[in-house]
């Protein structure tokens, strides 16, 4: 498996929560996974290590002033690596403006590191900007993480956009993996979700959704895995269920 | 023509530079001995006429590589032929800047449209064209895009 993004410009559709806790049940069924998280927000960072503070990011590899292997942190909790992110990563696009391969910047810098790890995961943020493009070209395909009880055409249409453009204008063709289904509530809603999005883009849907379970607000609160947390709730289950459908 | 939003430029290629560029002509059907080809101006103003090839993976798609010069603007159609040459069907005219793929839908155009005519008389000119006005010697500035494109 090689480096994988999560993303969806629609905000709050548990981009995070997926990459977290598929990232630690891959872990705990054997293998060397790597989260990067790429969000100025951070949220991925402070899940997991709450409010430490981390004097080099991912933000010091992109812009040249450190070396990734320098800035990789291990989780105990989340047995797995992270590259932490900062606030600083909101300001990258007016850094690197004029920057020479501006877009490819992660990518090689992630070449070096690539056969130490079974999977990299990308926590992508909900904006569509040159970090995202970043995540978009070091990767080889793509998750999208919906939520049916707000889910809306327009956020698929645009990231299908997105992985238009990239082809035309850098020459790069990344493939949708699938979609995770997230937060559901009510099957008929998501049923009728899955039918839109397989009739009308041909994109893969994976069976294990993720149901709306307060287990997964209490694990990060208490910066855990929800199947650490909460290891029979039904967001455990499902985050197992799905990461092993995943990696198939 | 869309608008270029500079997140998608390739930030490693001046305007001009030739690029690798891969044309996809969607939902084809052909017929015993018909076949398609795509016909392009470049921004010098000369006709480059190829064949496109059935890709395996895709049934209806067709498929060429062409080298152009990025970012300049070139005009293209398709055009269906028969086993004698005859052509058959064409589609609009569509314009665009030349970049690392151009994909279109095989739709057959009612009017007879045509490419830009080139008199090959008049000296050809060998600066790219500059559709959008920011192609210049120099890669434009980050300012220069946000202002251009409104970002
Ligand atoms: N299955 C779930 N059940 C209950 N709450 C959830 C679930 N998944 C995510 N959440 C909560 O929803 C909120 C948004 O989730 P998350 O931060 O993962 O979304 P995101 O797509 O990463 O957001 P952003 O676009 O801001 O990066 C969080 O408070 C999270 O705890
Ligand atoms: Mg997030």
């Amino acid at each position: 498996m090689a480096v994988v993004s999560i993303i969806n410009q629609k905000g709050g559709v548990a981009k995070t929560t997926t990459a977290l806790n598929v990232a630690a049940s891959w872990a705990e069924q054997g293998k060397k996974v790597l989260l990067i998280d790429l969000d100025p927000q951070s949220s991925a960072t402070k899940a997991i290590f709450s409010d430490r503070e981390f004097e080099k990011t991912i933000f010091d590899v992109v812009i040249g002033q450190a070396d990734i292997q320098d800035v990789i942190v291990h989780s105990e909790e989340f047995n797995i690596d992270v590259i932490p992110a900062e606030i600083m990563l909101s300001g990258i696009d007016m850094q690197l403006a004029a920057h020479f391969g501006r877009e490819q910047i992660l990518r090689k810098k992630l070449e070096p590191i690539h056969r130490k790890y079974d999977a990299i995961l990308i926590d992508c943020s909900p904006s569509l900007g040159l970090m995202t493009i970043n995540a978009l070209l070091a990767s080889k395909d793509i998750i999208i993480p919906i939520c049916p009880e707000y889910f809306s055409m327009k956020g698929i249409e645009l990231i299908l956009a997105t992985l238009r453009n990239i082809r035309s204008g850098l020459g790069y063709k990344i493939g949708v993996r699938g979609v995770v289904i997230t937060r559901f509530r009510d099957r008929r809603v998501v049923n009728e979700v899955i039918q839109q999005v397989k009739e009308r883009y041909d994109l893969k849907v994976y069976r294990n959704f993720i149901p709306d379970n307060i287990a997964v607000e209490e694990a990060h609160h208490h910066h855990l895995p929800v199947l650490k947390h909460a290891p029979r709730s039904r967001a455990a289950k499902a985050y197992k269920q799905l990461s092993k459908e995943l990696w198939g | 023509m869309t608008k270029n939003n500079p997140l998608f430029v390739d930030s490693t290629k001046l305007p001009g530079d030739l690029v690798p560029c891969h044309v996809e002509l969607l939902k084809v059907c052909l017929r015993d001995g018909e076949s398609v080809s795509i016909h392009l101006v470049n921004h010098e103003g000369r006709l480059i006429q190829k064949p496109l090839q059935a890709q395996e993976m895709e049934e209806g798609c067709y498929e060429a590589r062409l080298h152009l010069n990025h970012q300049t603007q070139v005009y293209y159609q398709f055009v269906i032929e028969d086993e004698n040459n005859n052509i058959l069907f064409k589609s609009q005219v569509y314009c665009e800047r030349a970049q690392y793929a151009l994909t279109e839908q095989w739709e057959p155009s009612e009017e007879d449209q045509k490419l830009p005519v080139i008199d090959s008389n008049s000296p050809v000119s060998t600066k790219p064209t500059s559709p959008s006005g920011w192609q210049r010697e120099r890669p434009p500035s980050y300012r220069e895009l946000m202002e251009k494109w409104g970002f």
